[in-house]
């Protein structure tokens, strides 16, 4: 039995507004997951460069504190007890909002004194610090 | 008039999908060695400066010997005339962490030319699987021979420079 011809234009419309309201979902739902999938990468790809940057800056400041130090141990022991309070080298340049500071204190007696070679830095506002403590001693290492 | 609409269907469908997942994975193949990458250079940059650090307490160890001999008195160390030792435990920079331990021996200590060993101890943090950590000590031994020079020990470094071969020199990092 064949249906009226009213009735079958009818549900071929209704077939073909069904069919192109599915291809909008459809599209919706694939940006949706792309969306998601997408995010979800970027954020390890920022996080994976944040961590690269850390690691770059944690490397510098070991750097500049090692030059620092290898300066200071080729300087006389009277030189040293003169020393500025804070150092700058271009290896500091590197880091944001650096500082390098050294810290020349009494240790057992008049000959030996405790070196702290230490540097700051900002990053992304949070205070980054990194020491090297040792002694130098008058008669000592490299000093004849 | 008769408008037909003719909606072509079939292998197109989805194939939005299809495109972005391969992108995707594209960007993937890229994002998984560069995130597998970032654990061990981390660990690695973190025991290099912690090396660092022990090699400068090693150092001040040597440093701590000499003053003993030439100022101080090294008879109150631990030990006998054959060999001397000296822990110093949470050696520490002002205002700042423990840094490290640093243990000293010093051998045949009253003779011409004492010998010193000297290692510089940093603990270290490694993180391990599951959210555990494993608490390491990184150690650097710096070992010299000291003589005199007039009235002063000082310390000496070997004489004879280490030949190396043209041959073997590559690149510019001499």
């Amino acid at each position: 039995m064949q249906q009226p011809a009213s009735k079958r234009k009818e549900s071929t419309i209704k077939r073909k507004k069904r069919e192109e309201g599915l291809t909008y979902i459809e599209v919706l739902v694939t940006v949706v997951i792309l969306a998601v999938v997408l995010i979800a990468l970027l954020s390890c790809f920022v996080h994976g460069f944040n961590v690269l940057s850390r690691i770059k800056q944690t490397a510098v400041a070991t750097q500049a504190i090692q030059e620092e130090l290898e300066l200071i141990r080729n300087m006389s022991f009277n030189d040293i007890l003169t020393l500025d309070s804070s150092f700058t080298n271009e290896s500091l340049s590197l880091l944001e909002e650096s500082t390098g500071a050294v810290n020349v204190e009494d240790s057992l007696g008049d000959d030996i004194k405790k070196l702290t070679v230490s540097v700051f830095w900002s990053y992304r506002d949070i205070q980054m610090r990194k020491d090297v403590v040792t002694y130098i001693t008058r008669k000592g290492i490299n000093r004849k | 008039m008769k408008v037909i609409i003719k909606i072509e269907r079939g292998r197109k469908d989805g194939s939005i999908l299809i495109i972005g997942m391969a992108i995707l994975s594209f960007l993937l193949v890229f994002a998984v060695p560069h995130l597998f990458q970032q654990s061990p250079e981390n660990k690695v940059t973190d025991k290099s400066a912690n090396y660092s650090a022990a090699l400068s307490l090693a150092e001040a160890g040597v440093e701590r010997v000499i003053w003993e001999l030439n100022y101080g008195d090294i008879s109150t160390w631990k030990g006998d005339s054959t060999s001397r030792t000296l822990t110093i435990s949470s050696y520490q920079a002002p205002a700042s962490d423990v840094i490290g331990d640093i243990e000293i021996r010093v051998e045949d200590p009253d003779g011409e030319s004492p010998q010193v060993k000297s290692t510089g101890r940093v603990a270290y943090t490694s993180p391990l699987a599951e959210g555990k950590t494993a608490r390491v000590y990184l150690e650097r031994t710096t070992r010299v021979e000291l003589e005199r020079n007039g009235y002063n020990w000082v310390c000496s470094f070997p004489q004879k420079q280490i030949q190396i071969p043209a041959s073997r020199v590559q690149g510019s990092t001499f």
